[in-house]
């Protein structure tokens, strides 16, 4: 994506829709954020449909023990969330779409993501320089 | 592979998808739930990889780690030591020849152990496992 190798300090618009445990995209969305934040952009992640749930607090900071291996500390995507919104508190905002949280119930959600309503997601597309649709809701 | 007598497997599970999530997953992927169910039973359990689940069994197949910030995390999945620990637990593990030559995965590359088969010989699986579960 030019973007990421670009000219830095521009606005990426990265929406999730994707659900998940249903493919990789989550984890392409995790990379990109990242690889453009290093690259000196600002970033935007807003979620909708059951991709709100990746940052559920009820969640955990780890997953559950696996059984097969049980000393390795497994991070939540809460976790792993909160950590790229830690590093990065000034150029990155993670954003949970209210309607599909309370559509999905799910509304236990940290206070370092801002809650919009869905009829805002036309601002923060304008305000990006550009934006990446990933996923089927 | 004969369908009369005692069930040669007590269970046979079919995994026909994969890469379901690397960061959520992470190790709870089919494989996983395949070695977990498998054992709580009296008898071995045969593993059957189709369609784009045929590259669970690639040698090497580790994602790269999880650069977030500062931090690095390096538990995503690995799906080629899943299939070890089945094969180390007296497991089996098949993969569709036809859906290897269909994604151009070399037969060579798989994890030792691993045995390819042909499309056609699923239903004898299916016929000597006395469970057969969907994965």
């Amino acid at each position: 994506m030019e973007l990421i190798t670009g000219a830095p300090d521009r606005t990426l618009l990265l929406v999730l829709m994707a659900t998940p445990h249903e493919a990789d995209t989550a984890t392409t969305m995790f990379r990109l954020a990242d690889a453009a934040l290093r690259a000196g952009h600002r970033v935007t992640v807003w979620t909708c449909g059951w991709a709100t749930g990746l940052t559920l607090r009820s969640l955990g900071g780890a997953k559950p023990r696996n059984l097969a291996s049980w000393s390795i500390d497994y991070p939540s995507t809460a976790r792993l969330a909160d950590d790229l919104i830690a590093a990065w508190p000034d150029r990155l905002t993670w954003v949970v779409c209210r309607f599909c949280m309370y559509d999905r119930g799910t509304t236990d959600q940290p206070d370092n993501v801002t809650l919009a309503p869905s009829r805002r997601f036309g601002r923060y597309l304008a305000d990006a320089d550009q934006s990446l649709m990933m996923g089927v809701m | 592979m004969g369908g009369t007598g005692d069930p040669r497997y007590r269970a046979l599970a079919i995994i026909e998808r994969a890469h379901r999530g690397a960061v959520e997953a992470q190790f709870t992927g089919p494989l996983y739930l395949a070695r977990g169910l498998g054992a709580q039973l009296d008898g071995p359990i045969a593993v059957v990889l189709r369609g784009v689940a045929v590259t669970l069994a690639v040698a090497g197949g580790h994602a790269s780690a999880l650069h977030l910030g500062d931090r690095s995390f390096d538990t995503l999945p690995d799906p080629a030591s899943d299939i070890r620990a089945l094969l180390d637990r007296d497991g089996q593990v098949y993969v569709i020849t036809q859906d290897c030559a269909l994604l151009a995965v070399p037969i060579d590359r798989m994890v030792d152990g691993v045995v390819p088969i042909d499309a056609g010989l699923l239903p004898d699986l299916v016929e000597c496992s006395a469970l057969v579960w969907f994965l």
